[in-house]
């Protein structure tokens, strides 16, 4: 099955950000200061700490918070108007829609479809679907006008928007409604978000990124009021809220990113409901996965600067002080690193081409020696590595607890892959980013 | 919530320390095993020098002893080699690297003790157990010339299996080094010394040494 992955998007163009090639200058200048005067050891071994201690936070949180997400059914039951916008979605749409019919909730239910001038036959065909209420948008406006235009519509106090290529399980709604009786300052709820039926190894190797992000830290980061993005594919919130904020950004590369740190901003909560899972279509081909992450990222870059406010600002707590910080500095570090390695490589290369080695073994590489023992290759560094990756598995086992998954031998490569390639690819994705920020390449989708 | 991050900054203190202490480990594993492969070097040299001193002394059939040099000197050489790879990656991997310079300069203490046992075999016996090249370069200061000649250097052993390059770095404080380089009047780098004959300065290209190769080898045979 060709399913596209996520909403397929329109070619809406949006303005440059010329100012975040500020950003990207001082990366560069950052990454030749670092080439110029500190030791690749240095720097990986500063990079494995700084990993320690977020990863020691990360840890120090979930054991004091775990076990409070218990909810007693209150019986309040509110309107939920499901929105699921469309565009050429011809492929997965109608087992959404099917999902969705499927839910097992007490209260009332609406399911609302804006089709976003789809072109590919499947307003044609939804039209045929009973029990939906369709819309169509003459002209493709994208993802965020299709959705404000169904909140404009919807009837139900609770808008949960859920993307086109998303599965709904039986008890999301009725299970994530729950979490709004927190406090009436809960404008949304998000929920454990997995790749529906990995089929090859980059989807399960993202099975797994989803199982720990959105499992794993999602938890974690909810308990201190943390989250940053209400995921695309399915979150659910309270309607007045998100009209009172004007709804979605249309001019955003990240609208659900963008709503979190708006609802944020304004002092509102966003809860996180992780018993029920959602299954989502992922990328299955690296040049998808490319686009779909840079997209994050540059969306991600331009709204971090939009919302500079919130960061190390007391009013927005662990969020501002932690949360946002790791998440840019991660991706940041993860940039320069790759970035790094590159230059390192390439002056490896470079010296290999005009023999350099000479500062022993000058006229020594006759006879191209090997060491025998293999440890004298193995930097010492690593070891700060195996401690924070040793962390970083708690969090692996956590998270497969919370999947109800037991750990399988096929999920080794793929876990491998996560750990080694993985970060490189995301690292390079990120760089090329901020490169297109520096170089003011226009936004598409 | 500031409990967290003390709590986590502890931990994170408590890992990087336990961490160390493996790091430590391991980089005291890679100096010791170079510190044995470098004793074993010198040891080695010494108890040839006694033999020599000894057959010398007593003025005995040096036949026995000359097949004995040079049938083990080009194992030794080979291993002068794999220990000079092994430092390098010593510097590399190594976190804490404390015993580099001490380690640096015992090998090439090895390495020239090596060169003089050969030479005195050379002299003892008639002939070397191979031709050697003894290169000086520099290394605290930019040297691209070093770098070539050392390029040229390979690859001419490459072609010789008969020829072993004793490199020197001539911009140290080692004494032993600085003694070598004024014996042979190597004043500037890079210079190279074939077969203990006169020194060349600047870089030589590999014809040029190629040529004097063979026809000092034939010298040393009068």
């Amino acid at each position: 099955m060709a399913a596209p992955n996520e909403y397929a998007r329109s070619t809406l163009k949006l303005q440059e950000r010329k100012d975040l090639a500020v950003f990207g200058l001082i990366g560069i200048a950052a990454i030749i200061f670092i080439f110029l005067t500190i030791s690749y050891q240095i720097v990986f071994m500063l990079y494995a700490i700084a990993s320690i201690f977020i990863f020691c936070t990360y840890f120090m949180l979930w054991n004091e918070k775990e076990g409070e997400e218990h909810f007693a059914d209150t019986g309040k039951y509110p309107h939920i108007t499901v929105l699921i916008p469309s565009f050429n979605t011809r492929h997965t749409i109608f087992e959404c829609i099917r999902t969705c019919k499927g839910s097992v909730y007490p209260g009332k239910l609406d399911i609302l479809v804006i089709d976003d001038g789809s072109t590919d036959g499947s307003y044609e065909l939804l039209q045929k679907v009973e029990g939906i209420e369709l819309h169509r948008q003459v002209k493709n406006g994208g993802k965020a006008a299709a959705l404000n235009y169904g909140i404009e519509k919807a009837k139900g106090e609770i808008v949960a928007c859920v993307d086109s290529d998303t599965y709904l399980a039986k008890n999301t709604l009725k299970q994530a409604v729950k979490h709004f009786a927190e406090g009436e300052n809960v404008a949304s709820v998000v929920v454990f978000i997995c790749v529906n039926n990995p089929r090859n190894l980059l989807q399960r190797i993202q099975e797994l990124e989803y199982w720990v992000s959105f499992g794993f830290f999602f938890k974690t980061i909810a308990t201190v009021n943390g989250l940053y993005v209400t995921p695309g594919p399915t979150a659910l919130y309270r309607k007045d809220i998100l009209q009172k904020l004007g709804g979605y950004d249309e001019k955003n590369l990240c609208e659900d990113l963008e709503i979190a740190l708006r609802l944020q901003k304004h002092g509102y909560r966003i809860s996180a409901c992780h018993q029920t899972i959602v299954k989502t279509e992922v990328p299955d081909n690296l040049k998808q996965l490319y686009k779909q992450r840079l997209r994050w990222y540059r969306g991600g870059a331009a709204n971090i600067i939009r919302y500079s406010e919130l960061f190390f600002n007391k009013k927005y707590g662990d969020l501002g002080f932690f949360v946002l910080p790791t998440m840019l500095g991660s991706g940041l570090v993860a940039a320069l690193f790759m970035a790094w390695t590159i230059l390192f490589t390439a002056k490896n290369a470079l010296s290999w081409l005009l023999p350099f080695t000479y500062d022993f073994s000058a006229g020594m590489t006759l006879t191209a020696i090997s060491v025998g023992n293999g440890f004298f290759m193995l930097n010492s560094g690593w070891i700060l590595w195996v401690f924070a990756i040793c962390i970083w598995g708690y969090f692996l086992v956590k998270s497969f607890e919370m999947v109800g998954e037991h750990f399988q031998l096929k999920h080794v490569l793929p876990l491998l892959c996560l750990l080694w390639i993985y970060p490189l690819f995301l690292g390079f994705v990120f760089m090329v980013s901020y490169a297109y920020e520096l170089f003011g390449v226009k936004y598409t989708w | 919530m500031a409990n967290v991050y003390m709590k986590a900054f502890f931990l994170t203190a408590a890992i990087v320390l336990l961490a160390f202490f493996f790091i430590n480990q391991l980089d005291l594993m890679r100096a010791t095993d170079l510190q044995r492969g470098i004793d074993s070097m010198l040891f080695d040299s010494e108890s040839e020098r006694l033999v020599y001193a000894y057959t010398q002394l007593m003025g005995n059939d040096t036949q026995a002893v000359c097949s004995y040099a040079s049938s083990t000197a080009k194992a030794r050489a080979t291993r002068a080699y794999e220990l000079s790879e092994k430092i390098r990656y010593f510097e590399q991997s190594n976190v804490v690297n404390a015993d580099y310079e001490r380690i640096k300069e015992q090998y090439y203490l090895a390495n020239a003790a090596l060169y003089v046992n050969v030479q005195t075999a050379a002299k003892y016996c008639g002939t070397g157990p191979y031709t050697t090249i003894l290169f000086f370069y520099k290394t605290r200061q930019d040297c691209p010339e070093c770098q070539a000649q050392g390029a040229v250097l390979d690859s001419v052993v490459k072609g010789n299996s008969n020829v072993r390059v004793f490199a020197f770095p001539i911009d140290t404080d080692y004494e032993f080094v600085n003694m070598l380089a004024r014996g042979h009047n190597a004043t500037s780098a890079p210079s190279i010394v074939v077969n203990e004959g006169n020194v060349l300065s600047g870089l030589h290209s590999e014809d040029e040494i190629r040529a004097i190769l063979p026809s000092v080898t034939a010298q040393r045979g009068k």
